[in-house]
């Protein structure tokens, strides 16, 4: 026995896309194959489960359908007020291009616009006293560097000046006592 | 649509298809049809998007925001070709993108903690289903339900993406096979194949209620009959 394919018994349950023949195949081979029979009955079991997750609807108020009633009237137009704020708002998120929808979304993109701009005002303003205080302590720091090596240069020039003077009195003392012959050294008695 | 106002043009009693507003979405003459197109698809989107991330919160933020993404690329949609497949597409894109930042953050939903699993695990060692039937009025057959709907929501948050979106929109939206392929951009067999494979997997995630058919069944008796008994 020749088993439909899980495409085509999924088909068969949902009833969607098998010809009327081959559904009519189908429907007699799950019938006659306990095998088949068993799987197609364990999709219907899980169809069943998957009916107990529902999710209410957000509810549209019933006042809403009445236009005699003012509250339902007022209701009305505040729902329609806040779907054309929340799309003026999402727009604005989403795109630079111009609003296009009038009245209060234009309104509220610009007003949003406004404060960004400000805020990035603020910012870079608040950077750039950041970068000046940055950068005069930069070149404080740089001056206190060429000041210590200028100092540390000046110390070594004395040390050196200091070394040549003792180099030469050492010179001069030595030069002193190689003119000193041995015959002009006291003999010693033998 | 009375609910919306007149100037919005919703009182019309000319029902214009959903390509005919975005036509006008499109070419700026008519404030009204976006809102026409929110209020005809904000449910389906909503539906699909909770279902897709398991997370009621999240879904009502991907419902605004593909909307807003439809707004904004408006001029992008091809007026030859179906509105709903190009906003399920939309609607799906946005839900594969949460669920890849979620996956890269390693968080879970709002909804989706640990303890979500605690009934599937429980309901591994025991019957979760009431032998007897259930009376859906009363409070042991509401907290049947609430608690078989949690199982179905841990079970499809399990489920592979690709298998989980065939399965919300034929199963919840009821969209032909053949417009899931549109949708997804895939073949038809593709999508067969992924909803055989997610009805095998459902059915091994959720073997602890299968069986229990009988308690979602409304009641045959009142409570005040199966007291007498």
């Amino acid at each position: 026995m020749t088993h439909p394919k899980h495409e085509e018994l999924a088909e068969f349950l949902y009833e969607d896309g098998l010809s009327p023949n081959r559904h009519a195949e189908v429907s007699r081979h799950v019938d006659a194959c306990d095998e088949c029979r068993a799987l197609v009955d364990g999709w219907r079991g899980v169809r069943t489960n998957l009916a107990a997750w529902q999710l209410p609807a957000v509810a549209r108020m019933p006042a809403m359908t009445s236009r005699s009633s003012p509250a339902g009237s007022g209701l009305r137009w505040a729902v329609a007020a806040a779907v054309l704020l929340g799309c003026g708002f999402a727009v604005a998120r989403m795109t630079e291009r111009p609003v296009d929808l009038a009245g209060l979304r234009t309104e509220l993109a610009q007003e949003v616009r406004q404060e960004v701009r400000q805020e990035l005002v603020a910012e870079l303003k608040n950077y750039a006293v950041k970068q000046a205080a940055w950068q005069e302590e930069f070149q404080g720091e740089v001056v206190n560097v060429v000041r210590q090596q200028a100092a540390n240069h000046a110390s070594l020039r004395k040390d050196l000046e200091t070394m040549a003077v003792l180099t030469e009195e050492e010179i001069q003392r030595l030069s002193s006592v190689a003119r000193v012959t041995p015959a002009m050294l006291p003999t010693t008695e033998q | 649509m009375n609910w919306v106002p007149r100037w919005l043009g919703a009182g019309s009693t000319v029902e214009s298809s959903d390509e005919e507003s975005m036509r006008r979405v499109q070419a700026g003459d008519d404030p009204a049809a976006f809102a026409r197109l929110v209020a005809r698809w904000e449910q389906p989107i909503r539906r699909l998007c909770i279902r897709m991330t398991g997370d009621e919160h999240r879904g009502e933020d991907l419902t605004q925001e593909a909307f807003a993404r439809v707004f904004a690329s408006r001029h992008q949609f091809d007026a030859e070709r179906k509105f709903s497949t190009w906003l399920w597409r939309i609607a799906l894109n946005l839900c594969h993108e949460e669920a890849r930042r979620v996956g890269r953050r390693g968080e879970r939903s709002v909804d989706m903690n640990a303890a979500d699993d605690e009934p599937l695990r429980q309901a591994q060692g025991r019957p979760l289903a009431s032998p007897r039937p259930v009376d859906h009025d009363e409070p042991h057959g509401r907290a049947v339900r609430a608690e078989r709907a949690q199982l179905v929501r841990v079970a499809l948050q399990r489920l592979p993406e690709a298998n989980r979106a065939v399965v919300v929109l034929r199963e919840y939206e009821n969209l032909k096979f053949r417009e899931i392929a549109e949708v997804l951009d895939v073949p038809e067999g593709t999508v067969k194949w992924r909803m055989a494979q997610a009805l095998v997997q459902l059915g091994e995630q959720l073997k602890p209620i299968l069986g229990g058919d009988e308690a979602m069944r409304p009641a045959t008796r009142t409570t005040k009959e199966r007291l007498a008994l």
